[in-house]
């Protein structure tokens, strides 16, 4: 699917975003922002608290496409043009996430919740569910916890039932936000494998995953993880707001 | 099946806030069919205890010196019956009503003398036994009887009687006359009696607050007042079911304006204001709680509902972000209103169609099922509208997902 553009899956050019404060005041929060993830590569933005990540996230997953100026393609479509249904199908079709909190759903089970994004695709529930079983059995998540709530498995094994459900559309982008922020090492370092897995080609992906990692753990920026990495730095210092600028370090 | 998922995952979603709803929906149908039926169950009750204990429609001749032979009498009653419907009459009775002057005599007093207004009320000479002559009872007879008499013992006892029926001036001034007004018989002074010796059966009863009741043979009655033999003040008309009673004095009023004899007719409700008022009141209530429940039920299932899409907000934006629609949400939602109105809509129609549940409820409890489809319908677009609004509310506002 990224072949067109060099395999580039997420292309950001001059992106303006700014909002009004509660007095009416506009703040920019990202301005003339570029940004490229491309398939099979792990992408790394890396910021402080407050520097823009989280409306990045938003606009680069098409949550939010009421930006003020720039263009923003992700697999080749313009995401401004995408109404509401458009861009719930768009993510459906094409993205996967990861949070930092799992974000599963408290009613359902582990299997229910893994098979969702199928569900919404289309397929049948007996078809969603032996694909889920599938990746649960890959990912090392036992029988016994198929039938549980989120909230009865660890929280490595949540994460990664959140990670499942992340991959089960075979997307062509995955957007992890701070994905081992509640970890422990152990399972932080089980998750990355799992992450570092999740890029490469398969049969129904032939140029691999472009996975967008947001977070502010130093180590993801190491060249055995990452393919490129992007920063928030601090433009100017302004009277009362810090105005951060997106750099390209590698 | 693309179609059904979302509606599935928001039933799976909200299944245990859709299963306390039913119940609450559930719970108001209870209280609201259950409270009216209670209420119109005593206001009948009530109704009826009232009715039994006095003449249902009164009607009176103007001209006060009426007077039918026994045949015209028997004619005239006869043709009422026909015209109104025998099975809705009960009792036709004449009465005398006049001002007249009753001595009792106390045992171990002097005579004494009572002088005031005082409807009589002919009983048939061929009633029996009707009228006690108390002069024949002893105290030890009395009390050997029981003789303890309320007025409905009184009643139902004359009651066995068909052409009997009591007319007390203070029944109309009380809302339990006769519950409260029992018969009182002195027993230390021996007996109250009826000075009279030309007059066969006789018998007085002291209603205790009031005014003394005569009761005597008719006939004895006209000698004592010196009437012509078959005087009558008008009748009295008791009737089968208390829901006819404003169709049969219309009835009646216009069968006597049709053969140009002036009367006066009333009905017992139209005479005891404070009775009439009470029952009123029941109705009312009746119909105060159903709207009193049903719109706190209203507020409490929005709240309910309100409270719980707010919990699930979270949920229902994760499940947007991974692919569901925000049209199917609201599509669900309305979607399970219509499927719930229409799984009402049937299940009405077909107990319409197929039981006498709304004649029952209607012509028993006084409960009609109009009153549901209306103002539950009313209560339920009220809902629907709500939720929605809730819904539609909480997309506008912002929500991040990424911490």
């Amino acid at each position: 699917m990224c072949i067109k553009n060099k395999n580039i899956c997420v292309d950001v050019k001059g992106l303006k975003k700014s909002f009004e404060d509660h007095n009416g005041n506009k703040i920019v929060v990202l301005e003339e922002l570029d940004f490229v993830a491309k398939a099979g590569e792990i992408t790394i933005i890396m910021g402080p608290s407050g520097c823009g990540k989280s409306t990045l996230l938003n606009i680069l997953s098409t949550i939010d496409n009421s930006f003020d100026d720039g263009s923003v393609y992700v697999m080749d479509t313009n995401i401004k043009n995408l109404n509401e249904s458009q861009k719930a199908d768009f993510r459906n079709k094409h993205i996967g996430f990861i949070f930092q909190s799992h974000e599963l759903i408290s009613e359902f089970n582990v299997l229910e919740n893994c098979a969702i994004p199928l569900k919404l695709k289309g397929l049948k529930k007996d078809e969603a569910y032996a694909e889920a079983i599938k990746l649960l059995n890959l990912f090392n998540i036992p029988d016994i916890n198929h039938k549980k709530l989120p909230r009865e498995l660890s929280g490595g094994q949540q994460q990664r039932v959140g990670i499942i459900r992340a991959m089960i559309n075979r997307p062509n982008i995955i957007f992890a936000d701070e994905p081992t922020g509640n970890l422990d090492r152990l399972s932080r370092d089980i998750v990355n494998e799992e992450l570092k897995r999740l890029i490469k080609p398969t049969k129904h992906n032939p140029n691999g995953i472009a996975l967008v990692i947001v977070t502010h753990d130093d180590i993801y920026k190491k060249d055995d993880f990452s393919h490129s990495v992007y920063e928030f730095q601090e433009k100017d210092i302004s009277s009362d707001t810090i105005r951060y600028k997106l750099v390209h370090v590698r | 099946m693309r179609f059904l998922t979302p509606f599935l995952i928001f039933f799976n979603l909200f299944k245990r806030t859709l299963f306390i709803t039913f119940i609450l929906v559930f719970i108001t149908f209870v209280m609201i069919t259950l409270i009216p039926i209670v209420i119109n169950s005593y206001n009948y009750t009530l109704e009826k205890s009232l009715a039994t204990k006095q003449p249902h429609i009164v009607v009176k001749f103007v001209d006060d010196k009426t007077a039918y032979s026994k045949k015209q009498q028997q004619k005239l009653e006869s043709t009422i019956k026909t015209f109104i419907g025998t099975n809705k009459i009960d009792t036709i009775n004449s009465f005398v009503e006049s001002t007249t002057m009753v001595k009792f005599k106390s045992y171990g007093y002097n005579l004494s003398e009572y002088a005031g207004y005082t409807t009589i009320i002919g009983l048939s000479t061929y009633s029996y036994p009707i009228v006690y002559n108390f002069d024949d009872f002893t105290p030890v007879m009395l009390s050997e009887y029981g003789f303890k008499l309320t007025g409905i013992e009184m009643f139902d006892k004359f009651r066995t009687t068909k052409d009997t029926v009591f007319f007390n001036t203070t029944l109309y001034k009380s809302i339990y006359p006769l519950v409260t007004h029992e018969a009182r018989f002195d027993l230390e002074v021996n007996s109250f009696g009826l000075v009279q010796s030309n007059v066969d059966f006789l018998g007085i009863v002291d209603d205790f607050f009031d005014k003394p009741i005569l009761y005597m043979n008719i006939n004895s009655l006209n000698k004592l007042l010196n009437l012509p033999v078959d005087h009558i003040s008008g009748f009295m008309i008791n009737i089968v079911d208390q829901k006819d009673l404003v169709l049969i004095k219309n009835q009646i009023k216009s069968y006597f304006d049709k053969q140009n004899i002036a009367v006066e007719v009333v009905t017992w409700r139209e005479i005891n204001k404070k009775q009439n008022d009470i029952l009123n009141i029941f109705t009312q209530i009746g119909i105060l709680l159903k709207i009193i429940i049903l719109v706190l039920s209203t507020i409490a299932v929005t709240v309910y509902l309100y409270k719980s899409i707010l919990v699930k907000q979270p949920n229902l934006r994760l499940l947007n972000i991974l692919g569901l629609r925000l049209i199917s949400i609201v599509n669900s939602v309305i979607s399970s209103v219509i499927l719930s109105a229409v799984v009402c809509a049937v299940y009405i129609t077909h107990i319409v169609a197929n039981t006498n549940i709304p004649k029952i409820l209607k012509e028993d409890f006084s409960i009609d099922i109009g009153f549901y489809i209306y103002d539950v319908t009313v209560a339920y677009i009220f809902l629907v509208g709500v939720v929605v609004l809730i819904i539609n509310n909480m997309f506008k506002q912002k929500y991040n997902i990424f911490k």
